[in-house]
Formats: structure tokens, sequence, C-alpha cells
């Protein structure tokens, strides 16, 4: 099902006239509202009267992660406060988040997208759709929650109730949809048996799954755990939030919503742009927000565009699924993690930076942190048991208090982790890993 | 149906439109605000043929119509209702309309019916076909004016401020009119200052300032946005910004 036939049917030559047009008004805008970019644009002498056409791009500088961070609390948005309605941040970050801003357009617009994705994935007004994203500062659930409500589906905001929670709901509700990150419906599933239910005791049929890569190997699991069939999705909180891109029926490959989002793929050591199939870093510039308006953000997923067009009937181009990232960024629960937010509470606990290693894993489903931790001769009585149990517990609460994860902390004999620089900082085997199923 | 990109154009040194990119679809109404002197006339004067473009696109209906002549661009299908309407006062409105089939002239049985096509969208104008033009209220001397333009059988119309000078009355109206087109296949581009009246009845459109588009979106998308509703609706901001 195609939910808004005019512009995701397209075809390229109009599309790319709206998105010129979108992309200089925005550009204007950006340039008069945003003295970050009127900066920027200033300081490499970017002529706007000369952005042309989409080619023209190039030309202009990228936006980073960091240029949004230093613009706490809200240097970037390109209106006044008092027309943003809404206010949401990224996850999972100490120190400053970034904050993005929505305008009642923003949020219509926001609201279109995921309905986009929903009806893509045959969501329609007959569908229970649970939403296991946290209702928060995270764009997660009410990214989702509005454009469920657009279709007139029954929406279940369940937020981040524990599984056992979640269960009760879904089977008392029929919930048909799940609507969450792919890891927590991997608990979810592995919930099932110890909850005494077969998936046949629930009625769901459709999971939206996104905010973290997931493989193919997860996507067969979480099928044949819950059976239902799975729909990848990509979005981001600093671009808008959920509905950047989804998946359609043919799911190969995650349709972008052009008509608000221009993608670029570029090559993250030159920063030259990449031809159609050649994979490198996603870089998005936004052509119909007001609030927060990005040009060429740099968002640190790698991809490729696929450029066949999609039996689905979309003209949208389409992205394949997340692969990789440019940097260390961990997806654990749902939450985004840099292993530098783990070094700094360490070290503000310890007062010195330990050696530590972040190993990701995945035990009957459910995703494992063990963050382990070199003990140092230099620490005060550092062979006492006792001591090392409080500090073990003190880096633990840090961890959860800092960035809300729960981890576990191992400490580690000193120098087991190997030598200065030769650590592997995270090692991830949750790819690895099959959830263990009942027979 | 139009499709301009990236259009420049002013008068001899002066740029008043830069780097200007707007589409009107077929059977769109799409209004064009702007402040005086944003250069929403300007665009109309060049997509029209009145002015050369010093640099972009224009493409009507598929063509290229930059600096083409204006008999050619009417003859294309696209015409300009002027800004202050232009009527030929001493003539009557019969002649003022016939004035307007002359790419027609010769087949009389098209300009019969196109006559009796503005006569049903303005009766007034078919009750008062002999009298002056000159003589008109201005409300019927916007119909006048429309009623010319569609006298040649366009397949899009653009109108400089038709609301201008006109009594809500007369404004109502007129809209109302404009609304129909649509369904009699003809396309609406249209500048105005009168931003509530215009995006009730428009699809889409854009801001125009200083030159260059700031914003483009649906009717509804314009009515929210805070910066049109400060600069056009006229909402009482000034009290809650001191």
């Amino acid at each position: 099902m195609i939910l808004n036939r005019f512009y995701e049917t397209l075809t390229r030559e109009e599309l790319e006239q709206l998105q010129i047009e979108r992309l200089q008004s925005t550009l204007n805008r950006v340039y008069r509202y945003v003295a970050f970019y009127r900066q920027a644009f200033d300081a490499r002498s970017v002529d706007l009267s000369r952005v042309k056409s989409l080619a023209d791009l190039a030309r202009l500088p990228f936006t980073t992660r960091e240029d949004l961070r230093k613009s706490y609390p809200y240097e970037m948005f390109a209106v006044p406060l008092r027309d943003i309605v809404r206010i949401q941040a990224t996850s999972g970050t100490t120190g400053k988040p970034i904050m993005v801003g929505y305008t009642k357009n923003d949020l219509r617009n926001w609201t279109e997208c995921t309905a986009r994705l929903l009806c893509s994935a045959g969501v329609d007004e007959h569908d229970v759709v649970q939403i296991a994203f946290p209702y928060n500062l995270f764009t997660g659930g009410f990214g989702f929650h509005q454009g469920a409500e657009k279709i007139g589906a029954s929406v279940i905001p369940a937020s981040n109730a524990n599984t056992e929670a979640q269960l009760m709901i879904m089977r008392d509700f029929k919930t048909s949809v799940l609507i969450c990150a792919p890891g927590f419906a991997g608990r979810i599933s592995s919930t099932l048996a110890s909850a005494g239910l077969h998936p046949e005791n629930l009625h769901l049929r459709v999971g939206l799954f996104g905010a973290e890569p997931w493989s193919e190997r997860q996507r067969t699991e979480l099928e044949e755990g819950l059976h239902l069939q799975a729909f990848d999705n990509y979005g981001l909180t600093e671009v808008i939030g959920p509905g950047v891109a989804g998946e359609c029926h043919e799911r190969s490959g995650l349709h972008v919503n052009e008509d608000h989002f221009i993608v670029e793929v570029i090559d993250p050591r030159t920063l030259q742009a990449l031809p159609p199939g050649e994979e490198g870093e996603l870089v998005f510039t936004t052509i119909t927000k007001e609030g927060f308006p990005l040009v060429r953000y740099r968002t640190g997923d790698l991809s490729r565009l696929l450029p066949e067009p999609c039996a689905c009937g979309r003209t949208l181009a389409r992205i394949q699924r997340i692969s990789a990232r440019t940097d260390d960024l961990i997806f654990f629960a749902g939450l985004k993690v840099f292993p530098s937010q783990i070094e700094e509470i360490l070290s503000a606990a310890q007062g010195t930076t330990p050696q530590f290693r972040i190993v990701l894993d995945r035990e009957a489903g459910v995703d494992t942190m063990d963050v382990q931790v070199e003990i140092s001769e230099a620490l005060p009585a550092f062979d006492e048991l006792k001591n090392l149990e409080k500090l073990r517990d003190s880096l633990a609460r840090g961890i959860q208090n800092g960035l809300g994860l729960q981890a576990k902390v191992s400490l580690v004999e000193p120098r087991s982790l190997g030598g200065e620089g030769k650590i592997r900082r995270v090692v991830d085997r949750r790819a690895e890993k099959m959830t263990t199923k009942e027979p | 149906m139009l499709r301009v990109t990236n259009l420049e154009a002013g008068y001899g040194k002066l740029r008043v439109l830069k780097n200007v990119s707007l589409h009107v679809g077929s059977g769109e109404i799409v209004i064009l605000l702007g402040a005086n002197g944003s250069g929403k006339s300007t665009l109309l004067k060049t997509a029209s043929g009145i002015l050369r473009p010093q640099g972009g696109r224009v493409l009507f209906d598929r063509q290229d119509i930059a600096g083409a002549a204006m008999e050619r661009i009417v003859e294309l299908g696209c015409v300009l209702v002027p800004e202050g309407r232009q009527l030929f006062n001493p003539l009557s409105v019969r002649e003022n309309l016939l004035l307007g089939a002359y790419l027609h002239a010769r087949r009389s049985d098209r300009v019969r019916e196109s006559l009796e096509e503005v006569f049903s969208l303005f009766p007034r104008l078919a009750e008062r076909q002999a009298q002056l033009a000159g003589t008109l209220s201005g409300g019927e001397q916007q119909m006048l004016a429309i009623g010319r333009a569609l006298m040649a059988r366009p397949k899009m119309i653009m109108m400089d401020e038709p609301s201008m000078g006109l009594a809500p009355m007369a404004v109502d109206k007129i809209f109302q009119t404009l609304a129909q087109l649509p369904a009699r296949g003809i396309t609406v581009l249209l500048v105005e200052q009168n931003a509530r009246a215009s995006l009730a009845i428009a699809s889409r459109g854009y801001v125009l300032e200083t030159g260059q588009i700031v914003l483009e979106g649906s009717s509804l998308e314009l009515m929210d946005n805070h910066d049109v509703r400060r600069a056009y609706l006229g909402k009482d901001y000034k009290r809650i910004e001191e």
C-alpha cells in the first residue's frame, strides 16, 4: 500500500524539480536565520544563488554531530523558540545532548513520514499497534505514535514497560503490529516461553523494527519467534527521527522519503560523493524542515544507494540496510553510546583513565554489555577485595546514572587486556548469536 | 504545466529575482506570496514574456518560453491578467472581451463559445455587455479583466493581485470564481498580498523574500507557518513580541 501516491511515485524529473525548489528555499532560510550556516557558507564563499542543481550540493559544507553538540541548546534552530511546538533529543549521551525542535508543520511532515512507513508495511486502520519505544526525549515513541494515529490504527503507547507487561497487553488486546528496537523484540520473543506463551497465542502479523542496526539473521529469528513479518526502518533524531526511510513489501532496501530529505552517499575519507551502488557514509539534507533544518548532515552510518527501480511502484530511491558505522558508536538496548562516554565515566570515578574493553553479547535473546576494566596498581589498596567490589559497583552505578544503560562491570588483571593502544575497544558478539528457541 | 528553474531577472543592473525555482502543476492553484518589492510581479512579467530573463529556464507545457515573445506565450496557452486590470475603458464590456479572443478571431463559433463560458462564470458581465468598461465598479472591472484573459482559451492564467483595491465582498466573489477554474481545465498562478483569501483556494504556495524563495508548502502548511502568519495574515503578533 502506498499512503501518498502523488509524492511517492513522482517521476525523477518531477522529484528533482521539487527537491531543487525545496533545497533552494531551505538554503535561503538557513542563511538568513541560522548563524552557524551563515558563517559556514560565508567562510567558504558559498554563493547560494549558484546552487542551481542537486549536483551543486557538493559545494556546500557538511554538518557534523560535533557542530550540533556545540550548538546546544538551540543555536541551530531556524525559528524563534515560540514557533516550536515540540522538543526532542538524541538518546544516550553524556553531558549536553543534541536538542531538536519541531514546528507545527514539522510535526505534520514527520507524522506523514512515519505513516508512510507503516502503510508500506501493510499497517492500516484495522490494526492494533503496540509501540514499545520509550516515550520521552527519544524520538521513537512519539514519531511512530503520530503516524499510527494518522493511519487510524488503534495505538497502544506501551513505551518502556517491561517485557512481561508488554506481553500481557499484546495478548489481551490482540496486538497485530509491534514497533520497537530489534533488540527489545528479541527480548520479548525470548520471554514468550517463560511466560508460558506460544507465538500462536499472540496475534502479531507485522513488526517495524529500527533505531539500531540489525541483521537478516535477526530478522529470521524475530519472524520465527514472534510469527510476524519484520520490516526495517531508518531514521535519526537529528534529521527528524524515525521516518527517514523504510522498507516496502519487497524488503530489498529502504525507500528514502526524498521529497523531505535529500540523500547522498560520500566516501568518509575523501568526503567526495560516491556514485550510486557504492558503499559510503549516508549524508542527509532536510528540505522541508522549518525548526531544525540540516544541510549535508553526516550520519556516520554506512550504506549504499540502490539505483534499480523497485517493484512496489514507489519511485523514491532506496538505501541498503545499514551495514556498519564510520565510528565506534554502539547501539545497545535502544540507546546509542560512544566508548568515549564510558571512558569519561571510568576516568571520573578513578581519577585516571583505565584500560577497558566493552564486550557486547546476546544471551537468550537479550543484549548484554560487559565493561571489562583493568585494575591499576596505582589505586590505593587495589589488592583488597572489598575495595575492588566497591569500585566495581560504583562504576556500574556511574554507567547506569550517566548513560541510563545497565552494564555489567568486571575488573580484570592489570595488562590483561593487552598493551597501550592495542586494545580492541569494542567486541561485539551479538551478530554471531542466535536466540535460543523453544523446540 | 509551468516549471521555472533558477530564474534570474531584473531591470538593467538591478537583479530582482535571484535563482528562483518554482512549478505549477496542471489543475493547481498556486499562490506566490511576498511583500512589496519582493519580486512577485517581476516573476509574472518574466514568465509572460514582458521581461527577458537574465538567466534560468521557464518551461510551459514542456516548451522553453524564457525570453519568448508575449504573443507566442499566449498562443501556447499562458495568459497574464495584469495588475491594475488594464482595460480599454472607452470600449464596452463585450468589446473588451472580444479583444481577448483575437487569437481565435477567425473562428467565430469558438469565440461565441468562450463568450458564453465567461458569461456563465460571471453573469454580471452578461448583464452589462453593452456598458463601457470605464463605468464598471472595481469588482466588475476585475471580472472583466479575468474574463478577457479567459477569452484566449488559456491552459493557465497568471494573475497579479486581483484583489487589489477591491471591497471585501468583491474579493470574495472573485476568489470564488477563481476556485472554479481548475474544474474547467485552467491552471492558476496567483500573486497576492491577500494571503487569507488566496490560501483558502490555493493548493500550494511559495513565499518570495527579496527575490529569493524562502518557503514552499501546501496552503495548510503556509497558513500554519508563523512567519507567514506574522507577515501576511495580520494575526496580532506584535503584542506577544514586544
